[in-house]
């Protein structure tokens, strides 16, 4: 059975958490957390839930809320930026002409003209070079 | 005032109204206490002085919600008490002047012969924002349902005491 639980909702102020109020409800200290939060009187608000376990004496803290106005900012504004982006990249679609899917067929009979040019331009080179060879033992004969 | 509207909790609804009125102090002042912004609210509230030794605390307002209580007596003093609702409210009253935060707690207590289930909250008063003076309560009660009635779907509804 989990051990009762408090909840302390804390303010920063100088640098520091301040204990604001004390509950032993969950419920309760997260809606005066956000209470506290809404007025804008806060630079930031959390609770921290504290368990005491009765048998081996100790006592677990954990944060189960936090929140600042900036936190709030941050949210509305990233949710804009995305809305944007997502609006932009629409309206980017619905102008552009659908990209062309490339042919297989095309692609293939182009590497084979590729293929059969080079063949060739290999053979001209060949032809020329032994001609070559051909005539200057020719020319040093005579 | 905008923030306590709507809400449905007491003690919320309470602990807003005392964080409004001491504004950037750390607590609120007794002349501060308006029972008319308080409305209805202040039925549910008791206002002890506190007096050494603390026994001899003396209330300056029991709301009528606290009917169980005898208030026949001119002067009332904390070690008078018999209503349980008000032991209930004012029974954490030490952690509250020890610790100087508004303290929250839900219980069971039996009124009118019946078992009920209690939420209450107590805050610090302070006139010279320094030592505490009064601590303002208030509370109020749901009886349990008898067995073979019908349960309320979501049992923090029970304790969420409006």
């Amino acid at each position: 059975m989990k051990p009762p639980a408090t909840y302390e909702v804390q303010s920063y102020a100088g640098s520091q958490w301040k204990i604001e109020a004390f509950f032993d409800d969950h419920d309760l200290a997260l809606a005066e957390a956000r209470r506290m939060n809404e007025s804008r009187r806060h630079f930031a608000v959390r609770v921290v839930e504290e368990c005491f376990d009765a048998s081996t004496e100790t006592a677990i803290t954990r944060t189960v809320y936090r929140s600042t106005p900036i936190d709030e900012h941050n949210k509305k504004r990233l949710e804009a930026t995305a809305q944007t982006r997502k609006q932009v990249n629409l309206e980017r679609a619905q102008r552009r002409p659908p990209a062309r899917r490339p042919d297989h067929r095309h692609t293939t009979m182009l590497a084979s003209a590729k293929l059969s040019h080079l063949l060739v331009k290999g053979a001209a080179i060949f032809v020329v070079g032994f001609g070559a060879i051909l005539s200057i033992r020719f020319l040093a004969g005579q | 005032m905008t923030s306590r509207v709507g809400e449905r909790r007491l003690v919320l609804r309470v602990l807003a109204y005392w964080d409004e009125v001491r504004e950037d102090r750390a607590f609120a002042r007794l002349d501060q206490i308006d029972p008319c912004c308080l409305g209805e609210d202040w039925l549910s509230c008791a206002v002890l002085k506190i007096e050494a030794p603390i026994h001899d605390s003396i209330f300056t307002h029991v709301g009528d919600s606290f009917v169980e209580q005898n208030l026949s007596d001119a002067t009332f003093y904390l070690a008078d008490m018999t209503s349980p609702l008000l032991k209930h409210a004012f029974g954490y009253m030490q952690q509250v002047i020890d610790r100087r935060v508004p303290m929250s707690f839900g219980g069971q207590i039996r009124l009118f012969h019946r078992a009920a289930l209690v939420r209450s909250i107590a805050l610090p008063l302070a006139d010279d924002n320094e030592t505490i003076t009064h601590i303002l309560a208030a509370a109020n009660y749901r009886f349990r349902p008898v067995e073979g009635t019908i349960v309320p779907s979501d049992p923090a509804d029970e304790v969420m005491l409006e």
